[in-house]
This record gives C-alpha cells, structure tokens and sequence, in this order.
C-alpha cells in the first residue's frame, strides 16, 4: 500500500469515524445516566436515515434540512419509549433483564414499521457527490458535510451537558441519582429527557449516515453493535474517548475493508468491541462518568 | 389434585402427539413439527436466560451452526441427516466452550450485546467462507426430508428438552443457576464456581438451538445466510420462553403451543407485520405478565387453596 492510500484511508475513515462518534453519543448517555441498554438505538439510527430518505426523495429536502426533522422524531420516539415503557420497570434486580427485553421488542417494532413505510430496499440520498482535493487527497463533499455536521451537533451536546442548567441535572443523575434527587431534581422528567436525546441523537446520527452509506431496515442491530462497540473501545462517559473509539473504528472498518472485503469490515465492531472488554474493560480512554 | 390433572394433561397431550401424525393432513404435521422447533429453541433460551441473569439475544447463532452443519455433512460428504443433526449440536456445543468464555465474562447489557454481535459475525462467516458455505448462493440439499419423521425427530427434541430442564430444575446445578441469576457475587461468594455453572448452562443451551436448526435445514432443503440466522426466529423464541414464564419447567412449552397456536389462526395471513406484532407482544408480556403465564397460573391455584404451592426456592417474583 502506498503512502497515498494509506492517507486516503486514514481520510475516509475519520470522516466516517466522526458519524460513528455522533452515533455512540446517545447510547453512552442513555447507558451512563439510566444504566439502561438501549438495543434498538441501532434501529432509530437506521429509521432517521430511512426518514431522510423520504423527505429526499418525496420533497427534495436535502439530508442537513432534514435534520431538525429527524431529531425531532427521535426526541418524539424516545420520549414515548420512556414514558410509557421503560419507566413501568420496576427498579429491582430484574430491571436491567427487563429494560434489555422491552428496547429488543422497540427495536423490532421499529424495524417492522420502518419496512412498511419505506419498504425493505437499500436506501441511500446522493444530494452532494463529487469531492474535494486537498494535498492530493480526496475529500468527498459528503463525507466532510457529515463529518462536520456531526461535530457540531456532538459539540451542542457537550455544551449543553457543560453549562446549562438541565444539561448539568442530566450530569448529576449519572453521577448519584439518590444525591441528586435529595437535591430536588425531578429523576423521572430526566430520564424521560435523556432517553429523548438518545433518541435525537440517534436519528441525528442516522440522518448524516444516509449521505455516506446506502441503508436497509435490517441494518439497525449491526449499527446499535457498532455504537456501543464505541462506547466500549473509548470508555464510558467519555467525550474524546467516543471521538477517539469512533475514530479507531472508522479507521479499521475502512482499512479492513480495503484489504479484506466490505462483509468483513462489518464484522469488525464486533471484534474490537469483544478484545478490548476482554483486555481492558475501562475502554482506551475511560473516564468514570459524564 | 390439580397435580394430576396436570399430569394427566401431559400424558394426553403426548398421546396426541403419538398418533396425530397417522390421520392428520401434512400440513397440520408440518404446523406441529415448526411448533417443536420453537419450543425447543424457547427451552435452549430458558436454560441460559431464564435460570441465570444472562439475557442471550444471540441463541440464533447456534440454530444457524446447527443448520449449516447439517447442510454440509450432507451436502459434502453425503452423510445421512440424522447423523448430521447430531453432528450440529456437537459441532454447536464444542464452539460454545470458546465462545462461552468469552462471553460469559461480560454481565448484564454487555452479554446481550456480545451475544446479538456473534450472530451477525457468524452470519457474515457463512456469506463470505464461499468455499464451505456457497456464501450468499446458498447450500441446496437433495428434497428428501420426510415429513413424518422429522415430526417425530421434533417431538423427541421437545421431550428431551423438557426433561433435561426438569432434570436442571431440581438438581443443585439449577439451584446454582438460579443463584446466579439472582446475585452473582453473592453466590459466589458462597462458594458456588460461577464460571462453571454458567459455561455448562451456556453449552447446554446452544445444543436445543442446533439441533432445532439442523432439522430445519434438512425440512427446508437449503440453507443460506438468511435462512440460517433468521432474526425473526429469534425474536419468536424469547417471547414464547417469556410469555409462557422464563426459568420455569412448563413455561416454553406452554407459550411456545399458545403463542403458534393462536397465532396460525389469527396473523398467519398478515406476513408483513409479524415481527411488529411479536416486539408488541413482548412489550405486552413484560409490562402486563412480567412472570409469564405458568407462575401466573400457578399462583392462581395456589391463592384457591389447591396444590402445595412452588418448591421452597423460587426466582423472586415479579421480576
């Protein structure tokens, strides 16, 4: 492989590794504030592309128009999920069983309904193609506008947990719900909160992904594996471990996928997700909470 | 009293079994022989999930392991199926040591996800290891399965598996099981060897599914990467092991019967909605029936003053 390759390489896979970033966001905060698993977070993503599809394909709406859109529909979703399922768990030993089977149910029900609206095809929008070239590399337009808008909505997050006043309840739930409550913050309206912006974070994700990747509702499950595989490698509660699993994780699915084969590089998430618990479960970068 | 006409229900319902293949029309014995399957898998799900804590979304993976062996060994080396069947579960059980020890390492959230991860490795391995599994093309079998017997081949599996978990539920494994399930650390700090328990329920658990998963090949007579880890299967194999009680002796039994049952007569026609209907449903059992129906039923009796009621050590109720 020649030097130009390999930066080529490196190139497209932090572009995509900052999507994959924005992907691990919701399901980190869901898992650090609620200590719930959200196995159909994979799924919202994949709806959120299939709904920038749709607004592609029906109105012309470009992906980064349809934005606000598909964060509003997850907030909707995970606001319901919250409200009306997943906070009837009763909070004994059987929660974390419970919460696991209720989102695996969600994520079907989801899956199911995304193939009866939009059919069960490939779906990809190709809204911006062509590339730009820097230092004789190729950018792809899309690939950077996703990149970036990712980051700015991961940057929102960030700001929003740092300096606002919900942003640092959500916070101090993670760090001691039964401190935080004594402190007079209302637990269930920011679990219903949080779980909202998981969901908004997730359609967010998959509004941006529909641009890079062409999607099919069947692949929700590999991208809930891939988000948490995230997690997983850059710690929990992290923001620049998840920028850096992200990253680790762009970078081996397109680097394997350059020299093995694309179904290959599917499989990846799953191996660097099960090594690095295997070896060092705090992730590469853990930090303890949010 | 009641324990009787529980009894005298099985021994009905295996009589049943036993002679309906003679007068009833293939197709019914077809419904039958998918129903065993289900059950069996629902019963593989409850040795590892229902008795421990370990939710495995994953049990599909050896379904498909069993499926594609038996393709193969039949396939490549013209072996007859029963023996490849067997082969499968082998095959299944002798992966599952490995896979188990990895795996079982991780609790809670981190298993399910480990566990919905390896399906999808093992279904990439069958569409890119072309030269074994004919990748995405798929494996084509001689269409000589005979109906009749692979119905018999499932009622044997589900009377195996009833009474392999009966057998767990009352050994001090089950109860070691259930002590795990409860609280880990706790049981071993009670001197209880976790890692083993769990690896023996783990490999236990992954033979039901293959065996489940050869005789569906050799029914199907092809196999492919979809057919071999249809996720749809293993949405239908918890919700039948929840719905009818999970870490119970009757429940996949009775949920798996019910839940087929009902469902031949009233969604068979609406195809397109299926996996809508079984993700409702677990959400239904969870939020409404987070026991399942026998712990249910069985409560029930005990309240009108029937029967003794469960055996001193039970999972705490309402999960």
């Amino acid at each position: 492989m020649d030097a130009r390759i390999f930066l080529q390489l490196v190139v497209n896979g932090t572009m995509v590794g900052g999507v994959y970033g924005l992907m691990s966001l919701g399901i980190n905060l869901v898992w650090g504030v609620m200590g719930v698993m959200n196995l159909a977070h994979g799924d919202v993503i994949m709806a959120g592309g299939f709904l920038a599809f749709w607004l592609f394909s029906q109105f012309g709406l470009n992906p980064l128009v349809a934005l606000p859109f598909g964060i509003a529909a997850g907030l909707g979703l995970g606001f319901l999920v919250q409200r009306f399922l997943l906070s009837k768990v009763p909070p004994d030993r059987g929660a974390v069983k419970t919460s696991l089977l209720m989102t695996f149910g969600v994520s079907y029900v989801i899956i199911n309904g995304v193939q009866l609206l939009w059919g069960n095809e490939f779906q990809t929008v190709m809204f911006l193609g062509g590339s730009w070239h820097v230092f004789g590399l190729d950018f792809a337009k899309a690939r950077v506008i996703a990149f970036a808008a990712a980051g700015l909505i991961s940057l929102a997050l960030w700001a929003f947990l740092q300096y606002t006043f919900t942003g640092r309840a959500v916070r101090a739930v993670s760090q001691q719900a039964d401190g935080a409550q004594v402190c007079g913050i209302d637990i269930p309206r920011i679990r219903v909160l949080t779980f909202g912006l998981g969901g908004a974070l997730a359609a967010a994700a998959g509004v941006l992904l529909v641009m890079i990747f062409a999607i099919s509702p069947a692949m929700g499950t590999g991208y809930t594996v891939r988000s948490f595989a995230v997690t997983v490698i850059g710690g929990l509660g992290s923001f620049p471990g998840a920028l850096a699993g992200a990253v680790v994780l762009g970078l081996a699915e397109v680097f394997t996928g350059y020299l093995f084969s694309a179904q290959i590089a599917n499989g990846i998430a799953f191996l660097l997700f099960l090594a690095v618990l295997l070896v060092r479960p705090q992730g590469l970068l853990g930090a303890k909470r949010l | 009293m009641k324990v009787r006409i529980g009894y005298a229900a099985v021994v009905a319902g295996a009589a049943v079994v036993a002679v309906l293949p003679i007068f009833a029309s293939d197709y019914l014995v077809g419904f039958f022989f998918t129903t065993f399957l289900f059950v069996t898998m629902a019963y593989g799900w409850n040795l590892i999930s229902g008795f421990t804590a370990y939710v495995s979304f994953g049990q599909i993976s050896f379904f498909g392991i069993g499926a594609y062996t038996l393709a193969i060994l039949v396939f490549r080396a013209a072996w007859p199926w029963q023996l490849a069947v067997l082969a499968g579960a082998v095959v299944a059980a002798v992966l599952a040591v490995p896979v188990g020890w990895a795996m079982l390492r991780l609790r809670g959230p981190y298993f399910a996800l480990g566990m919905l991860g390896l399906t999808q490795v093992l279904s990439m391995v069958a569409s890119a290891w072309i030269g074994v599994t004919n990748g995405g093309e798929g494996i084509y079998l001689p269409p000589e399965a005979a109906l009749r017997q692979l119905y018999y081949a499932g009622a044997a599996l589900v009377v195996v598996a009833v009474v392999v978990t009966w057998a767990v539920d009352r050994s001090a494994f089950g109860l070691r099981l259930r002590s795990i399930g409860e609280d880990e650390v706790a049981s071993e700090a009670m001197g209880v060897d976790t890692t083993l328990a769990k690896l023996a329920a783990f490999v236990l658990a992954s033979i039901f599914p293959a065996l489940a998963g050869g005789l569906y090949a050799w029914r199907l007579s092809y196999i492919d990467p979809a057919s071999g880890f249809p996720p749809t299967y293993e949405v239908q194999t918890i919700l039948m092991a929840i719905f009818g009680g999970a870490g119970t002796v009757w429940g996949p039994l009775v949920g798996g019967f019910l839940l087929t049952a009902v469902g031949e007569v009233l969604w068979a026609k609406f195809a397109t909605v299926h996996l809508l209907l079984f993700g409702t449903m677990i959400l239904v059992v969870l939020m409404f029936m987070p026991e399942g129906l026998v712990p249910l039923l069985r409560r029930r009796r005990g309240r009108r003053g029937g029967a003794a009621g469960a055996p001193p050590i039970r999972k705490k109720e309402a999960a």
